[in-house]
């Protein structure tokens, strides 16, 4: 039987004790999947992705990743914290909180240098990645000098360069041009051929497909409405429609005056 | 946009243009020339001791020379001469005119009269002792400003803060100081956009009382947002391994350069202290 790495048992969190965010969430994720949690927004995506980064801890219920529950006290002993964030990295939603330093290049390396990494495996690691990503002009520049493209893919890699074995996405390809947005998605693919645990949360259906083989989706009172196999929810069109994940509209084709109501999972071409 | 008192706008845009421009100063540093090849240790450093002989030097000549001096390793360093002095002159009247020209006067300077203004009943007198303090004093900030400018053109801001460690300041501050820097950016496109926003929905002049409403609460809208950021900043940090103990990698490395630079230096110090004291006591 595959090994559990992260097993959420009924999370219940709510932000200053009177706002909800999760009710109930139940789950186990085992090594090498890939994960994707679709909700609309406001359905608790971010705040699951942060529980399981260590973050914030549940209000009730219980979370465990690799054999220990997560709480305030298990992440302020130094050795498990040093462990279970070289084993866990996560790209924030919004690329500017987690380019914090003065350049790409430090920002790159402060993950490996807090985690005790040596600095020359350091600096083959930017260097690699700078390289594989497409990134390597910018490693002497500030963050505030690039796009929003520019700025996903440094953070993914200052994410990588953790080389941790689960790797959590906040909404990895939002506002992003289609060819920065297939980079990204290229980036995830191969991190999961390399035995990286993906999970992502998202509501862009089009990356879906590739980027998972589970999917759990979050309804709007903030539960796991329902999970399973990517091609079979993603053909569930009701239970879609039911949680605001894909809508019904009228357009016209490319070639002919065709307006009528339409259902659709990609872009129209 | 608001109207009978453009003052707010032209602040906000003011302060924005400003900011800019330190980003864009950044490709001065970024190119090659003779100071940026140099380690920011050894040149922060030899540029405190021009400092602190210009602020030292009580002779119009040794002024003159440090500032040939400077403008000549401005031409090295490939920055536009004129763009340097335009930089280093518009800073004058803020730091030294108005202090210097009532040193001219022989109400504040006694001595001998070198020209003499008659204004009805009052007698204005200029005196050489005067005119030589204002000049001094004068020569003595252009000198050591345009220093300044000329170390903070070539030297990349992150840099120039990662130089206070040799001053041991705490490496925390260092970090700091440089996360500020980095969200200065962040909050000058917030407020750049957050104007816009306005501009585009106001369309027309609006009342200055209005526009100082506006204005407070998107300052409190700011503050909001930065104690957001802030909590999203440090749980960044922490998911990649932060414990309070910040590492920084210390690229600094001195080369050849460097060794010709404090050589150099050292030689222009030599001369300069000994015609400052070297007479008495060399």
């Amino acid at each position: 039987m595959e090994e559990a790495i992260f097993k959420l048992n009924n999370v219940y969190f709510s932000y200053l004790g009177k706002y909800p965010a999760l009710c109930g969430v139940s789950m186990d994720i085992l090594k090498g999947q890939k994960i994707t949690i679709l909700g609309a927004n406001g359905s608790g995506k971010s705040t699951l992705l942060q529980l399981l980064d260590g973050l914030i801890f549940p209000d009730k219920g219980s979370i465990f990743a690799f054999d220990r529950q997560l709480n305030e006290e298990v992440l302020n002993d130094e050795a498990f914290s040093r462990k279970f964030r070289s084993k866990v990295g996560f790209v924030f939603q919004n690329p500017d909180v987690q380019l914090f330093c003065p350049t790409v290049e430090e920002d790159i390396s402060f993950g490996p240098l807090h985690l005790g990494v040596n600095l020359d495996v350091v600096k083959k690691r930017v260097n690699d990645l700078a390289d594989s990503l497409g990134i390597m002009s910018l490693l002497r520049r500030s963050a505030h000098q690039l796009s929003v493209g520019e700025k996903r893919k440094v953070a993914i890699a200052s994410t990588l360069a953790v080389d941790p074995e689960v790797l959590l996405l906040d909404e990895p390809t939002a506002g992003l041009d289609p060819q920065t947005a297939r980079h990204i998605i290229d980036i995830i693919i191969e991190a999961n051929a390399r035995g990286k645990t993906i999970i992502t949360a998202t509501h862009d259906l089009h990356i879906v497909e590739e980027i998972a083989d589970t999917i759990y989706i979050m309804s709007n009172e903030k539960k796991i409405a329902k999970s399973g196999a990517t091609q079979v929810l993603l053909a569930d069109l009701d239970l879609l429609k039911t949680h605001n994940l894909m809508h019904v509209h009228r357009h016209k084709h490319k070639d002919e005056a065709h307006i009528h109501s339409h259902q659709h999972l990609d872009h129209h071409t | 946009m608001f109207k009978n008192n453009n003052f707010i706008e032209r602040s906000i845009l003011g302060a924005l243009s400003f900011l800019k421009d330190s980003i864009f100063a950044d490709e001065y540093a970024l190119k090659s020339g003779f100071l940026q090849s140099l380690d920011p240790r050894v040149k922060s450093i030899t540029f405190l001791f021009l400092i602190i002989q210009v602020l030292l030097a009580k002779s119009l000549f040794i002024l003159a020379v440090l500032y040939v001096f400077c403008l000549l390793i401005v031409r090295l360093s490939n920055i536009r001469l004129g763009f340097f002095l335009k930089r280093t002159w518009i800073f004058m009247p803020l730091f030294s005119l108005f202090i210097a020209i009532p040193a001219l006067f022989s109400f504040f300077t006694p001595g001998q009269a070198l020209v003499t203004l008659h204004t009805g009943l009052l007698e204005i007198i200029i005196t050489r002792q005067g005119l030589f303090v204002a000049t001094l004093f004068i020569s003595r900030v252009i000198t050591s400003v345009s220093f300044i400018i000329l170390l903070s053109l070539t030297t990349r801001h992150f840099e120039l803060l990662r130089v206070l460690r040799i001053f041991k300041v705490p490496q925390i501050f260092v970090m700091t100081l440089g996360m500020c820097y980095r969200y200065i950016f962040l909050f000058v496109q917030v407020i750049e956009n957050t104007y816009l926003g306005i501009k585009s929905r106001i369309g027309r002049g609006i009342h200055y009382k209005k526009g100082r409403d506006i204005v407070s609460w998107n300052i409190a809208l700011l503050w909001q947002r930065s104690l957001k950021l802030n909590e999203e900043v440090y749980n960044a940090m922490l998911s990649r391994g932060y414990n309070g103990e910040p590492v920084l990698i210390n690229k600094f490395k001195t080369t050849y350069k460097d060794w010709v630079w404090v050589c150099f230096f050292s030689g222009i110090s030599f001369w300069a202290l000994y015609t400052i004291y070297g007479r008495s006591h060399f």
